[in-house]
């Protein structure tokens, strides 16, 4: 259960508290979604910093755009597709393509996502972490956030093509990688 | 895979908390520039609703009520040059009789309105020197017989001799005892004529123009300003310092003082210039990370001895590191010359209203305070003090003034009047070195007296 049920206040009506510029409002805004957001912006980001830029940038969308949410629709999911996209944003501005070049030389195995299902949260995250930035936007888009090649090939400014192949790499990385680490626990 | 990673959905992850801090900042920002824009909306609503309603109930509504009429097509508020009062004060009513010329009726007194028969009525004139009657209706009596009725100011000689015409006359103290004379007149034209005759009973309270074409005055005035600084960076890498300045400094209400000359013409424009002093206030406060505060401890100890009590004192300093709200209050005091044109408009005996625009040119200014600087330390601004923060230009930019002004007549020489205002800085009054461009914008409200010389 979200926090602000907790206290009596209805997801509409933090939301008009919030264009009201309450700032009450906007902390328990803010304390509702901006851990969950965080995993958000620290799979897309590069650092803890980065991702912490994220944040700060998306929230100031969000709250600077709360007059444009829908209240027919999902609130989470309007505030995580903007946090997506600033994301997106953030890394473009900071001059980061999202080509394949750089992962061309990477040795990929197959493995099972079985591997993958015994991995904790902050496991995952460093997992996707490793992954190039272009392979590491595919793989979040497509795999987490669930957009189609084509929606993706449009947010990144790559072809469809690309972002298929980039996701099957980034997958194999992964897998690889899983299954690297097990070896040598075993 | 995907259900591998569906356990990310909800997972909450840490960060630091500068993170809520520096929205929270921008968020603070945005509601005081809300804050800033109700201000300035309702400061210009309110000058709109006093000039458009002004305008509509002494202009459009006289309009309205005398068109209705044949024979007093229109009824207005003219300047006017053959009178000794002012223009703003003058009372023309148009006569539509081809052989009448519009005739002024200057007031400040008790009128006396008359019916004169049509046949004789301009031989009785040119007995009478009658000179500033103002035409008001044509009657029918009995027998088919046409009566104008007339209205003079009153004078005792020229009602005698009305009188002795055997004209009907009567001395009116009040609009209402008009209905007693031509009821007619008050029923058809009640809200038109109300007016005019109101404005002609209570009249006079203005300065005299005589064969001048302008009046000079002294004005002097008090005014209570809220100074509202707004910040905006001069490129993106400093959008968080310039949203810090905006949370850290708030305006306080401040005051300024001015006195000047003006010329108010007979056409009811004037110009006002003068020296003003502002001393402008804001409150800076933010919360230093870093702040060592001290704690003294005092320790008292009595000992007693065979024939004699020693007290000991004894003092020790701890430093205490930690975060503190550091409040500091700014002050900004300049120097100004304003000038200001205006029209102005009598709304009646004792009211008259004008617009105004104009510009306050700074010619000195001292700043007190502290701000931030770009490291988010909090730095001093006052010229005379070492280590102080160059920021601000030694004058402050031009400032623009758009406002109105209602002024109550005292006496004919003397006017008290109340003025909102809003000004705005044109440009920067920082230097072009600093990182943030800082405008104002400024609601105010002056009290002052005009005293016609």
């Amino acid at each position: 259960m979200s926090p602000f049920y907790k206290n009596s206040i209805t997801e509409k009506e933090l939301v008009e508290q919030c264009l009201k510029l309450e700032p009450k409002a906007q902390r328990m805004f803010f304390d509702l979604f901006s851990g969950r957001l965080m995993t958000i912006c620290r799979r897309y980001g590069r650092s803890q910093q980065e991702a912490e830029d994220m944040l700060q940038e998306a929230f100031i969308r969000i709250f600077s755009n709360l007059s444009k949410y829908k209240s027919d629709g999902s609130l989470e999911g309007w505030v995580r597709r903007i946090t997506v996209n600033t994301s997106i944003k953030v890394l473009q501005k900071k001059g980061n393509r999202h080509s394949s070049d750089d992962i061309d030389d990477y040795a990929i195995d197959a493995g099972t996502p079985s591997e993958l299902e015994v991995l904790e949260a902050e496991d995952l995250i460093a997992l996707i972490n490793i992954l190039p930035l272009g392979y590491k936007s595919v793989f979040n888009l497509y795999e987490i956030e669930g957009y189609s090649h084509k929606e993706i090939g449009v947010m990144l400014a790559i072809s469809e093509s690309t972002s298929r192949s980039q996701l099957t790499k980034a997958k194999k990385m992964l897998r690889q990688y899983v299954s690297t680490i097990q070896k040598r626990a075993i | 895979m995907r259900k591998a990673f569906d356990k990310l959905d909800n997972y909450e992850s840490r960060f630091s908390g500068d993170v809520w801090n520096n929205i929270n900042g921008v968020l603070v920002a945005e509601r005081q520039k809300k804050k800033r824009r109700n201000i300035i909306a309702f400061t210009s609503l309110v000058l709109l609703l006093i000039s458009t309603s002004s305008y509509l109930y002494f202009n459009g509504y006289e309009d309205l009520s005398f068109d209705r009429e044949s024979n007093i097509q229109q009824a207005s508020i003219l300047p006017s040059s053959n009178t000794m009062l002012d223009n703003d004060h003058t009372y023309k009513l148009e006569d539509t009789k081809p052989s009448k010329d519009s005739r002024v009726v200057p007031s400040g007194q008790p009128l006396s309105v008359y019916q004169v028969s049509s046949n004789i009525k301009n031989s009785d004139h040119e007995q009478l020197s009658i000179t500033s009657e103002v035409y008001l209706d044509t009657q029918s009596q009995e027998g088919s017989e046409q009566v104008d009725v007339y209205a003079i100011p009153f004078d005792e000689t020229h009602s005698s001799q009305v009188l002795a015409l055997n004209s009907s006359f009567a001395k009116l103290n009040t609009v209402n005892e008009l209905e007693s004379i031509a009821p007619h007149i008050t029923e058809s034209k009640s809200v038109g004529l109300k007016f005019n005759l109101t404005n002609i009973f209570n009249h006079g309270d203005c300065p005299a123009f005589g064969n001048a074409n302008y009046r000079l005055y002294a004005w002097s005035h008090i005014s209570g300003v809220l100074p509202l600084a707004q910040f905006s960076a001069k490129n993106t890498s400093n959008q968080q310092y310039e949203s810090a300045r905006q949370t850290t400094e708030a305006g306080l209400i401040s005051s300024e003082a001015a006195i000047g000359l003006g010329m108010v013409f007979k056409k009811g424009y004037y110009v006002e210039a003068g020296l003003q002093y502002a001393h402008w206030r804001e409150k800076f406060s933010y919360i230093d990370p870093e702040s060592i505060s001290y704690q003294t401890i005092i320790t008292i100890d009595t000992v007693f001895q065979a024939m004699d009590t020693i007290i000991t004192i004894d003092t020790s300093r701890t430093e205490i590191p930690g975060s503190r709200e550091i409040v500091n209050y700014n002050a900004h005091k300049s120097y100004n010359i304003p000038v200001v044109f205006g029209y102005q408009k009598t709304i009646n005996n004792i009211l008259s209203y004008s617009l105004k625009a104009g510009a306050i040119f700074n010619i000195q200014l001292e700043s007190k305070g502290r701000i931030l600087d770009h490291n988010m330390i909090a730095k001093n601004i006052s010229a005379n003090e070492a280590g102080f923060m160059d920021v601000y230009k030694p004058k402050l930019s031009t400032q623009i003034i758009l406002g109105g002004q209602l002024n109550y007549h005292l006496t004919p020489e003397v006017h008290a009047y109340v003025s909102p205002q809003v000004r705005f800085t044109q440009s920067s009054v920082t230097n072009d070195s600093y990182l943030l461009k800082q405008t104002y914008v400024n609601p105010s409200v002056s009290i002052g007296l005009k005293y016609f010389l």
